[in-house]
């Protein structure tokens, strides 16, 4: 039966649509872990309200450093921060490239097309506006590495184009002029269904259904609700979006964390808090060890688990940003993305931290979490800080990451079995 | 289950790094979240709420004497008086005492620089974010109510809108005594630089804010310094942006703009709308 599904899986991995993005993905690392580094320094270390500056007491000296910290999140804006559109780009290319058609065209026609794609919806024109001013801030979700499935797919579907008209077009004449035609059409396509996409939103679509989550998410506090929320957010993020819960607002207090902080405050006490299972009580205290889907166990268990060289590589790129909950080098180095395999550990392993969190949360072994920690604090400390430095809530987390290893290591040892017959039916590609 | 364990070098490397690291950051977390409680704690346990005045320009932080003397006379609960001195080069040196037991101190900040001025109300406005970062540090009550006199008022106006949201303090009630929030414009149909980025930075203003801004009149008008058009301009600035918007003009004795802040009338006035409920009832002055 496994050997069936394994096979099954590498069947899809076969189709263009996933070789061409696993190819790009690879392209896209080298820039990738450059502006996670400084995304992950500038946070945790130059930020004076950051976790490194504020347990360090530097908070003052770092506001030497502004500069630094606005390079090096120019870096990072102009490196994952355009992830998507560079997968557009690239994604185009490699796919005309393995279905041996004309690459020079195709990339830049992928690339402007998601952004019209991405731009019309918003409303945006991005060319007569300063790049920070704020209703950029709509489109920057979707150029960034949280849009990198439709990148994806657009330089795949404006490829597909091109093949087809260079199939069944009628072929001549010099190429600058040859293009025009598939150009206009992948063009006039993302008017079409990015006008399709204003049109919902301005009959109110989009903003009810976010509207109606987040005053879901806000108003109700329960074990359940914060289960949900992480594995939607688990889901999205494996296929390259962002979910409810993620990264960026992992210390933002809620108005349910601070409500819990104001009541331990009151009551002296962190032991009896209205909402002991918050997202950031749970959630960001014992789910997200090395970023969503708790990637830092997933670390070891390859570690433990594997010779193959290019994953331990992705792992040691990966771990100085992990430890600060960042994990979008596994997510495209391993890849986590679109791999079967993980799905279920990435989606399940927050999951059970949560339930096991919670129950020993009832039993009063280990507190909740009340108090807000500062941005870009390591995961597996989260919990320590926010309840103000309680041990048992330091030992649960460590047990926890050693729990969630060995739930991850029969999920890496099956992903080297599909690797293994990949690699001997379809030679060595990767 | 069988685990062949394929690199142990790389996975005692792996883990050492991991436990490492975070041991060694345990520790100062573990100060920083035992600090950052206690600093909470107080914050939130704080029941002190200072009355903090700012003079006018050309004045000192002894600006207020005479007329906190006046709010002590006939009261069983004293309200202590502060006073600051902000220098140029930052430096603040304070004078008078806290009572311990005192919730509602009153706490005013004088500036070296005192000139009159946009370019320098500006600067007194940053400074007083400085003065007040201090203040909290010291004594950590997270609200207060802001008294300012002349130039104070608009020194408070320049604050709330552009440093006020960097504290974590909230500030309850606002009152201005003769405040010129069109210098000395007559007409406020000439609108100066001061208050036309005044209205236009009014969105940053806090909603629940409660603003008191008093006119003295010796003629009709004016209060033989500052014309009673321009204080009255205040309301371009804070009427439909804050809650409660209270315009009200003194006349009679002591209502010439120097004597304002001595004047009775005021000083039942700052009685009955800035000071606390629970201070007031044990304050007789107003029950004669």
């Amino acid at each position: 039966m496994m050997r069936k599904f394994a096979d099954r899986l590498v069947w899809f991995r076969r189709r263009l649509f996933f070789r061409a993005s696993r190819e790009t993905m690879t392209i896209l690392i080298p820039f990738l872990i450059i502006g996670t580094f400084s995304i992950v320094i500038a946070n945790s270390f130059l930020t004076p309200s950051g976790f490194g500056a504020s347990i360090l007491h530097i908070g003052d000296f770092v506001d030497n450093f502004k500069v630094i910290n606005r390079v090096l999140n120019l870096i990072t804006s102009w490196t994952t921060g355009l992830l998507a559109l560079f997968a557009s780009f690239k994604n185009a290319e490699v796919t005309a490239r393995l279905k041996h058609n004309e690459t020079r065209f195709v990339g830049l026609a992928g690339m402007i097309t998601y952004i019209i794609l991405v731009c019309l919806p918003t409303g945006v024109l991005p060319l007569k506006m300063p790049i920070d001013s704020s209703p950029l801030a709509a489109i920057r979700g979707p150029l960034s590495i949280q849009g990198l499935l439709l990148g994806l797919i657009v330089g795949y579907l404006v490829a597909q184009i091109f093949s087809y008209y260079e199939e069944h077009g009628k072929v001549g004449g010099n190429v600058e002029y040859k293009f025009l035609w598939p150009i206009s059409i992948s063009f006039l396509m993302a008017i079409i269904f990015g006008g399709f996409l204003l049109w919902l939103n301005n009959i109110g679509v989009f903003s009810a259904l976010s509207t109606g989550i987040r005053s879901y998410s806000s108003q109700k506090d329960g074990l359940m609700l914060t289960i949900v929320g992480s594995i939607m957010t688990g889901i999205l993020n494996w296929i390259g979006l962002s979910g409810p819960f993620d990264y960026s607002d992992a210390t933002q207090s809620s108005v349910l964390a601070s409500q819990n902080a104001i009541y331990a405050l009151q009551h002296n006490s962190i032991w009896k808090v209205p909402y002991p299972f918050s997202q950031l009580a749970l959630y960001h205290s014992y789910a997200t060890y090395g970023g969503v889907g708790a990637t830092l166990a997933l670390m070891i268990a390859i570690v433990i688990m594997t010779r193959n060289k290019k994953d331990l590589l992705t792992v040691r790129w990966g771990l100085f940003p992990a430890l600060f909950n960042s994990n979008s080098i596994l997510m495209l180095g391993l890849p986590i993305f679109f791999n079967v395999v993980y799905l279920v550990p990435f989606v399940l392993v927050p999951v059970i931290n949560m339930l096991v969190a919670a129950a020993l949360i009832t039993m009063h072994i280990i507190p909740p979490v009340p108090f807000p920690v500062p941005n870009g604090t390591p995961g597996p400390l989260i919990a320590f800080v926010g309840t103000s430095g309680n041990f048992s809530a330091l030992i649960a987390g460590v047990l926890i990451l050693a729990m969630d290893v060995f739930i991850y290591l029969p999920f890496v040892k099956f992903n080297n079995h599909v690797n293994n017959i990949y690699r001997l039916t379809h030679g060595k590609e990767e | 289950m069988g685990i062949r364990i394929r690199n142990k070098k790389s996975l005692i490397r792996l883990i050492s790094i991991i436990v490492l690291s975070i041991a060694v950051l345990a520790v100062p977390s573990y100060v920083w979240a035992k600090d950052n409680t206690k600093y909470l704690s107080k914050m939130y346990t704080s029941k002190m709420s200072p009355i903090i005045m700012i003079p006018g320009s050309s004045a000192t932080e002894n600006r207020f004497d005479s007329l906190v003397d006046k709010l002590n006379k006939n009261t069983r609960t004293k309200h202590s008086l502060l006073k600051l001195k902000v220098y140029n080069s930052g430096k603040i040196v304070y004078s008078g005492q806290l009572n311990n037991r005192d919730t509602e101190p009153i706490i005013v900040v004088g500036f070296e620089n005192n000139h009159d001025g946009y370019s320098n109300i500006k600067l007194q406005a940053k400074m007083f974010s400085q003065a007040l970062t201090d203040l909290q540090d010291k004594y950590r009550f997270n609200n207060f109510k802001g008294i300012g006199h002349s130039n104070g008022g608009l020194i408070y106006t320049e604050f709330i809108e552009n440093y006020l949201s960097d504290h974590d303090v909230k500030m309850k009630k606002l009152m201005t005594i003769g405040s010129p929030y069109n210098f000395s414009e007559r007409s406020t149909r000439n609108k100066t630089e001061m208050l036309a980025n005044f209205i236009k930075n009014k969105d940053k203003i806090p909603q629940n804010l409660i603003v008191f801004s008093i006119a003295g009149t010796q003629n009709y008008t004016s209060d033989g310094l500052v014309p009673e058009n321009s204080v009255r301009a205040g309301k371009y600035i804070y009427q439909h942006r804050v809650d409660h918007f209270t315009e009200m003009t003194v006349t009679g004795d002591d209502a010439q703009h120097s004597d304002l802040p001595q004047n009775q009338e005021i000083i039942n006035l700052i009685q009955d709308n800035i000071i606390d409920k629970t201070n007031k009832k044990m304050n007789p002055a107003r029950m004669q």
